[in-house]
């Protein structure tokens, strides 16, 4: 039994149960948001793999793009890589999923630089922007896939820490304090009994 | 022209006939160097050809920089080779034409000043034949002070041009299309100094490289809706096969279909640049450029054409060598090493 005091009372007992049934009534939930979170997962995983394969080969294509690019205009490339530096303008909406609020990504603004980009620069970086959309589906979905398995792994935590530890901890304290009350109860009966006999000897 | 300058054109046009037997075949590029998989098999491959020697001070683990380093050397060497005893004017044509390399390695700098991150080695932006003493270049801070030193280079009288346009539009674009036009402006002015006979082969390998960019560079705002703004002062008015006049149709109040304005000759470059695939359209140009070097090579073995000629192959056979230590090093595929390939 744990260190913590207990009062063998019969309000301390009923505090326990009552304390008990909203605890396994807290777990049942958390047990069907468990379950709703690892469906969400698996609906994820599914997108995920669905995203990857539909992607896998213009990702792919977008890379060998890029480094042929470079080998053709090495010079014009590294010479502009870091002067025309534009930030993307990215819109992040949140929506519920299993329980848990994730981020969607949206591109909201791509400025294009009005002098333009050399020859070679300007159709990778065409080709990047216009591969964005893309780029940002598959980083939302491993953002929800990651922040869906860290939300799981919380749930499962509490979850094993009721059923575990507070509820068999709250079940021995009711146990514990039933029997002490069931002993104080046969020890003031044995005394009623003696005062009752010491009572009915007095009278005879 | 003199006779002793005939002597030493020929002389060195026997020179350039040795060294062009020393040319990789372009069959060996296209079908054995570009199936490397490895920067070591780049090496095997290049030992059973004239860069063996040079191969052999590199020992057993290969970098992408020391071959680079060994590609780079032999054009120097093959360029002195053939420069050193060009008389005048060709010796000054050769020297204009030659300043392309500074150029890339100008705007480097000038990218790197207005990024304002740190230069690399100076040896990493000369070469033997530079015309700029980079050492001095490297200490500048500002683009303006940049501008200025350009006065000391062969670009002079380009200096008032691209110091307005750097002024007024702070843009890197600006200043390189400004560069590369009065670099060829340029090139043209030494061309004429070239005895007549001459200057017409060699126009026809200069006049196609002018075609293209102009019509790179026409291509720009209408494909990405870039401003237009200075793209028309810096085409460059001389052209081979395109017209300026027609090229600008396409912006014009009726407008014309860009390949309905480009020779056919050109067309499948324009038709790779409208879809984006830029990397495949500078190869097709480059290709372009390559049959016309060698459909000037045949005209007069002993003339300046020749000499000038091999140059090219040599400066193909550079660029193709480094396209394809650069591609195997990122882990590209054959086919798409093979597109890369001027051959």
């Amino acid at each position: 039994m744990s260190s913590e005091y207990v009062f063998p009372t019969k309000i301390f007992l009923m505090e326990l149960k009552n304390k008990l049934q909203l605890t396994k009534f807290a777990k049942q939930i958390l047990e069907r948001k468990r379950d709703s979170l690892r469906e969400a997962l698996r609906s994820t995983m599914r997108s995920l793999i669905d995203v990857i394969i539909f992607l896998k080969r213009e990702l792919i294509e977008i890379l060998k793009f890029a480094l042929a690019t470079h080998v053709k205009y090495k010079e014009v490339i590294d010479a502009h890589a870091l002067t025309s530096i534009r930030k993307a303008e990215i819109e992040v909406v949140e929506i519920a999923k299993g329980g848990i609020v994730v981020p969607k990504f949206r591109l909201k603004e791509v400025p294009v630089p009005k002098d333009g980009f050399p020859e070679g620069v300007r159709a990778l970086v065409s080709r990047i922007i216009e591969g964005m959309h893309n780029i940002l589906k598959l980083v939302e979905l491993f953002v929800e896939f990651e922040m869906l398995l860290r939300e799981i792994e919380i749930t499962s935590r509490i979850t094993n820490t009721l059923e575990k530890v507070i509820i068999p901890s709250l079940q021995e304290k009711i146990d514990y304090i039933n029997m002490a009350l069931s002993e104080i109860m046969i020890s003031e009966l044995s005394s009623l009994r003696a005062v009752i006999s010491q009572l009915e000897g007095t009278k005879e | 022209m003199g006779g002793e300058n005939i002597m030493s054109v020929e002389y060195v046009a026997a020179k350039a006939h040795v060294l062009r037997t020393y040319l990789i075949a372009p069959s060996y590029i296209r079908d054995y160097l570009v199936g490397a998989r490895t920067l070591k098999d780049i090496a095997s491959g290049l030992s059973m050809t004239y860069y063996r020697d040079k191969l052999v001070s590199l020992g057993q683990k290969v970098t992408k920089e020391d071959l680079i380093r060994v590609i780079n050397g032999v054009f120097e060497e093959r360029y002195a080779i053939l420069t050193k005893q060009l008389p005048d004017p060709f010796s000054s044509f050769v020297d204009a034409y030659i300043f392309r390399f500074d150029i890339r390695s100008l705007l480097r700098i000038m990218g790197e000043i207005i990024a304002n991150i740190p230069h690399g080695p100076v040896s990493s932006y000369g070469y033997a034949f530079s015309k700029i003493n980079y050492g001095q270049l490297l200490k500048i801070r500002s683009m303006e002070d940049l501008l200025s030193a350009l006065s000391y280079t062969p670009l002079k009288s380009a200096v008032p041009l691209i110091t307005e346009l750097w002024e007024k539009y702070q843009s890197l674009h600006a200043v390189e299309l400004a560069l590369w036009s009065s670099y060829y402006r340029m090139l043209i002015s030494f061309l004429q100094e070239l005895p007549s006979d001459v200057q017409d082969p060699i126009w026809r390998v200069i006049g196609t490289e002018i075609d293209l960019v102009n019509i790179s560079v026409i291509l720009g705002p209408m494909i990405y809706g870039y401003s237009i703004d200075y793209l028309d002062r810096l085409l460059i008015e001389k052209t081979l096969r395109v017209s300026i006049a027609d090229l600008k149709k396409v912006y014009g109040l009726e407008p014309e279909l860009i390949t309905s304005v480009v020779p056919d000759v050109y067309r499948e470059v324009v038709e790779k640049f409208l879809t984006g695939r830029d990397y495949q359209a500078k190869t097709l140009a480059e290709r372009i450029v390559l049959r016309e070097v060698l459909s000037i090579l045949p005209r007069n073995p002993a003339g300046f054409e020749f000499i000038f000629g091999v140059l090219k192959l040599f400066e193909f056979e550079c660029e193709n060598l480094r396209a394809l230590i650069e591609s195997v090093a990122y882990g590209l595929e054959k086919d798409i090493i093979k597109e890369l390939m001027v051959v």
